[in-house]
């Protein structure tokens, strides 16, 4: 055979080979050419075969074209392999399309009570300034609910707040938990600084805005030289992490008898920021707290000196600011514990 | 109370309008709650006379009036009957209204007309709907009528420390300290006649521990009737229902000066004699409500020589009542104690205008100024003549208060910085007396500031007045409390965290509970429950349903489990609350407990979950991830001495180690369920101590190092008998496999066929390890021929398959 007449067989082979390799689509016909072609049966081997059949001066220039026409084809192969394998996976991910809108599949969690979740809120701010959580029973004596916080049997004051009372009269339910303030001056000497978040009870008849158990968070502070800028300020900072950086406080004169000065703190309201809205009756303003300077008669029964000391005191209820915070209009939801209620706080 | 502006400016000089003036107030302590605006929208209102009145021609119930309205005189129609020629009254004219829709002209049975005349009611100055408001005849004929009658009236709501503030010179007093408006404060003389009143009336004061001071004037000759426009407008705008002059005067300066006053009708006093005494058994009293009333033993009265007449500080008696026919009067200006009218208003329940004012504790200082008042107006109104001075039984006056303070004191309270003239500024209108001392200032503390004891009571009042707004705010700079922390309350919120993370939903339920509510919780109770004896009540509930202090908090949470299954598929619940336990010692103990409760589906309802009820096994589960939170461990232990559970469902809770008891878990029985509507699913619930638990709660957990040398896994699948317990299995399995056993887990539980009948097949997988070295297949074989040897010998138990 003539060297001219074998270079020529070899082109038209590698054309073949290559238009074949073009129409292999799957694994399977890409094996297939490459057992037609490259196999040690193929066609390019059969070629090799007969190289050896030229004369010895062609032979080098024959293998060498051989060889060329070789690494082609097993670079198209290797290409054309890629190729398949792009293309067989870009089929199966096609077919494992889902509905991304489905939703997502439940989790398997519970939650907190929204009451819980705003103590802890409350808490954590307090903490931060320097409060330590304590704590009181709910079952109370007179003493430390009312006459300790100069609220003497009769006093006009106690029209304020109706009390559930035990057999014998002395003890009731804590209308509030002022009384652990007398309980924590007896057993510590200032500085104080306590947070006392805990359930009271008031004989109230239930409505939308009433609710005759609910918590409440006390707040005292004894130490020398504290003032009401300070009770303001605690406040404030208060204010501004529960509700937002730049809500506006306003403090005017209330009347708790356990204080003196007595303080009502507002703010503006979260939800409108001061436009008005439903929420605080068009005002811009939520009542939230009541506050004030130890009552130096406070100080006294637990025989702390108020001209050495002061303090101040204050007390929030969580419902209410739950309640702001959220546009809830009614405040037995909390207590009535229906969980598409409760759930919604997840 | 109600404090129409136009009275209010007689005794103070305001520049302010009514909001601001709220404001305030308001900010200053005294709540001003609302704002009535009298004539606000009244639009062309104006004064007519009526120049003549006629009965229309063609209709029976009409009227027809020419009215004169300065210079022009219109045409009204009116169906009212009360109108006289001459009458002054208030005319609508068309084009104009009353609030309402505008008025246009119109024509009655052909008689065109041209407004509308206005019945008190209708303008909001009296209650009668039925006439035409009669004006005095002063008012200027023509004028739009809200110059001359419009008004805002301050709803203000006092803190019961001020009962100075329940009179409308009281708050003229604030508003001239807020303000630095000029204050006219009344000052009446002692009425003078030819006849000293010690000599017409006579006064005993037998008990006057509860009434330190009462003064009686005396006037005779009055003429009863009603009081004029002006005076019966007040009365109204202040909330109170004009009666005649007489009466009218007594709660005119009540509200005037908040002291109360009682008229009574000289002549109907047996002896012309008072006598202040508690009322004796049996005594009886028409008040002038019309109600009789048993008086008790200890209720102060005044009486005349043989009977009460009045009930002291609350009510008159109807006998001795002003009636158009008096010409005589007792006027009583008394001073009572508060704790007794209090009581006494309490126990008749029976509160006034009166006792709300007693009741706080009045000035004793205020009757013969009240009683001075008083008979001034009545001469000028009802005519007369009145007796001189006052019969004035009284106790020792006692001294004013002095407080002593530094503008320091104010400040090292307050945190802001006042100069003596500003703290001068504040007091002395106020009423008190300031005289330099020593070192600072010397406070008199005027007679009806009863609640003023103090230099932190000063401090208020110089604070309140500046304005709370005007104190900086700064964070406290002192020392801070030596650092401790409540362990009990973190781990309490760590174990809630770790419950809501185990998929419960936090519940919050009431601490009062119906008596029979725990009863429900034995299933052998029956259908009559019997109530708790063993809980405290409370000796005023509201309700039965919440009337004793609860002992378990287990009914509250099936009873929100059966409430929640109306909607829900799924209701897996719990509570960290107190239970309040007798005896009194003076309180009762209270131990904080959680209860769990879980009923109906175990996951959420999703498109494509492999639902399934919850079990027994669920409840373990979390109970055991919430005390794996508290590093605690425990076991449960079979029990059949549970109350509410199911007799084969129930294990006692004990920590491992060291065996306490903690509570239960199990299965409600299905009665118990019942009796909470929980039906048609099976309800699951643990009530444990959560005291026992957070005090046993701690931080020491020791983290093992990741193991060098590989596991080697083998499963064992044992067939034992029923009554073979898991428990004890296991214990057998991990004290015979030694050492080389890291750790085994059960994996599969299967009865039925080839596992014979009353046995069941328990399959674990165990992984063994050694902490040096790969272990030999010889070492695994013969830890494993161990477990098989001891579990064959204690439970003959046979491995499945061989």
């Amino acid at each position: 055979m003539l060297l001219a007449t074998i270079d020529e067989t070899l082109r038209v082979l590698a054309e073949r080979a290559l238009s074949e390799l073009e129409k292999a689509r799957d694994p399977g016909a890409l094996e297939s050419w490459r057992t037609a072609y490259l196999g040690r049966r193929g066609a390019l081997a059969e070629h090799m075969r007969a190289i050896v059949q030229l004369e010895p001066e062609a032979r080098p220039a024959a293998g060498q074209a051989a060889n060329a026409a070789k690494a082609r084809l097993e670079s198209a192969f290797d290409a054309r392999q890629r190729r398949i394998e792009e293309l067989t996976l870009d089929r199966r991910l096609e077919s494992e399309r889902i509905d991304l809108t489905l939703p997502g599949r439940p989790l398997h969690t519970g939650g907190l009570h929204p009451i819980t979740l705003t103590l802890r809120r409350i808490v954590e701010i307090f903490r931060d300034m320097g409060f330590q959580v304590a704590e009181g029973p709910e079952v109370e004596l007179d003493w430390y609910n009312f006459e300790a916080l100069n609220i003497p049997p009769e006093h006009p004051a106690r029209d304020m707040v109706d009390t559930f009372y035990v057999n014998p009269p002395s003890v009731l339910l804590r209308t509030h938990t002022s009384p652990v303030q007398i309980r924590v001056m007896e057993q510590a000497k200032p500085p104080i600084r306590v947070l006392v978040p805990g359930r009271c009870y008031r004989y109230e008849a239930q409505d939308a805005s009433h609710e005759w158990m609910f918590y409440q968070v006390e707040g005292l502070a004894v130490d020398e030289g504290l003032t009401m800028a300070d009770l303001k300020g605690v406040l404030v900072a208060f204010a501004q992490r529960m509700f937002w950086p730049e809500v506006q406080c306003r403090f005017r004169c209330d009347y708790f008898p356990f204080v003196e000065p007595g303080v009502e703190m507002s703010v503006q309201c979260p939800i409108c920021r001061g436009s008005g809205c439903r929420v605080c009756k068009m005002s811009g303003w939520i009542e939230l707290l009541g506050a004030g300077m130890v009552h130096p008669q406070v100080l006294r029964n637990v025989d702390y000196d108020p001209d050495r000391v002061h303090g101040f005191a204050f007390g929030m209820g969580p419902e209410r600011i739950t309640m702001v915070k959220h546009a809830i209009d009614d405040i037995r939801l909390f207590y009535g514990n229906d969980l598409r209620f409760l759930q919604q706080f997840h | 109370m109600r404090v129409p502006l136009r009275w209010l400016k007689e005794y103070v000089d305001i520049s302010l309008s009514a909001e601001e003036l709220a404001a305030r107030l308001t900010m200053s302590g005294t709540e001003v709650s609302g704002i009535l605006r009298i004539g606000i929208d009244w639009d062309r209102v104006v004064i007519g006379q009526v120049e003549s009145i006629d009965r229309h021609e063609n209709a029976d119930n009409l009227f027809v009036a020419r009215v004169r309205l300065g210079t022009e005189t219109i045409t009204l129609v009116t169906a009212a009957s009360n109108l006289k020629t001459g009458d002054v009254a208030p005319v609508v004219r068309a084009g104009g209204r009353l609030g309402g829709p505008v008025l246009e002209p119109r024509r009655f049975r052909g008689v065109l007309s041209e407004g509308m005349l206005c019945s008190g009611d209708e303008l909001g100055v009296s209650p009668d709907k039925e006439s035409i408001y009669i004006l005095e005849p002063s008012a200027p004929i023509g004028a739009d009528l809200r110059e001359f009658l419009g008004d805002e009236v301050l709803d203000i709501e006092l803190t019961p420390n001020r009962p100075d503030c329940l009179g409308v010179v009281g708050i003229a007093r604030e508003v001239a300290a807020l303000t630095g408006g000029q204050l006219r404060v009344p000052r009446p003389s002692p009425p003078a006649g030819d006849v000293p009143a010690t000599e017409v009336v006579r006064v005993f004061v037998d008990d006057p521990d509860l009434c330190p001071r009462y003064t009686a004037a005396y006037l005779e000759g009055v003429r009863v009737g009603p009081s004029p426009p002006w005076l019966q407008r007040r009365l109204y705008l202040a909330g109170m229902r004009p009666i005649n002059n007489v009466v009218d005067v007594t709660n005119y300066v009540m509200l005037e000066l908040g002291q109360p006053l009682h008229a009574f009708d000289a002549d109907l006093l047996r002896n012309a004699t008072i006598r202040v005494r508690r009322a004796k058994k049996g005594e009886r009293l028409t008040t002038i409500d019309g109600t009789a009333r048993e008086l008790l033993e200890d209720v102060l009265v005044i009486a005349d020589a043989d009977a009460p007449t009045a009930i002291a500080g609350v009510m008159g008696g109807a006998d001795s009542e002003i009636s158009d026919s008096t010409t005589n009067i007792v006027l009583e200006s008394a001073t009572f104690d508060r704790l007794s009218v209090r009581r006494t208003s309490r126990d008749l329940r029976l509160s006034s205008e009166a006792s709300k004012r007693f009741d706080k504790g009045l000035d004793p200082e205020l009757p013969p100024l009240a009683s001075h008042q008083a008979v001034g107006l009545m001469l000028e109104l009802a005519g007369g003549r009145a007796a001189t001075g006052l019969v004035d039984v009284r106790q020792p006056a006692r001294p004013p208060r002095r407080i002593r303070f530094t503008p320091r004191d104010v400040s090292s309270l307050i945190g802001q910085t006042y100069s003596s003239k500003e703290i001068e500024e504040v007091l002395r209108p106020l009423g008190f007396q300031l005289e330099p001392s020593d070192d600072g200032v010397e406070a008199t503390v005027p007679s009806w500031r009863m609640d003023v004891e103090g230099k932190a009571d000063i401090a208020e009042e110089v604070a309140r007045i500046k304005g709370y707004d005007a104190i900086p705010s700064v964070l406290p700079s002192g020392n801070l409390p030596a650092a401790a922390e409540n362990a009990i309350l973190r781990w309490e919120e760590i174990l809630r965290s770790a419950l809501a993370a185990a998929g419960l939903q936090e519940v919050i339920t009431y601490a009062l509970v119906d008596p029979h509510a725990e009863a429900k919780l034995d299933p052998d109770a029956g259908d009559r429950l019997l109530p708790n004896l063993a809980s405290i009540p409370t000796s005023n509930p509201m309700s039965v349903e919440h009337s004793q202090l609860r002992t378990s908090l287990l009914p509250s949470l099936f009873a929100t489990v059966g409430a929640n299954l109306r909607y829900q598929q799924r209701v897996s619940i719990f509570e960290i609350a107190r239970v309040y336990l007798p005896p009194l010692d003076p309180l009762p103990t209270e131990r904080r407990r959680l209860a769990i409760a879980m009923a109906g589906q175990r996951y959420p309802e999703s498109w494509s979950a492999n639902q399934a009820p919850v079990d027994f096994y669920d409840l373990k589960a979390t109970v055991e991830a919430a005390l794996n939170t508290l590093n605690l461990s425990c076991r449960t232990t079979p029990t059949r001495k549970t109350q509410w559970a199911h007799s084969g469902r129930a294990a006692a809770v004990e920590l491992d180690p060291g065996g306490v008891v903690v509570g239960l878990v199990g299965q409600v029985h299905p009665r118990v369920a019942q009796r909470f509507d929980v039906e048609g699913v099976d309800l699951y619930a643990a009530d444990l101590d959560v005291d026992m638990l957070l005090a046993q709660a701690h931080e020491e957990r020791t983290i093992r190092p990741l193991p060098r040398y590989p596991a080697v896994d083998r499963d064992l699948a044992l067939i034992v008998p029923d009554q073979v317990s898991y428990a004890d299995l296991a214990a057998a399995i991990g004290s015979a496999a030694g050492p080389l056993l890291d750790h085994f887990r059960l994996f599969d539980v299967y009865r039925g066929a080839p596992v014979p009948e009353g046995h069941r097949s328990l399959a674990v997988s165990l992984a063994f390890r050694s902490p040096d070295r790969t272990l030999s297949e010889d070492e695994v074989v013969s830890a494993m021929e161990a477990i098989e040897r001891e579990v064959a010998r204690q439970f003959g138990a046979k491995v499945r398959g061989r």
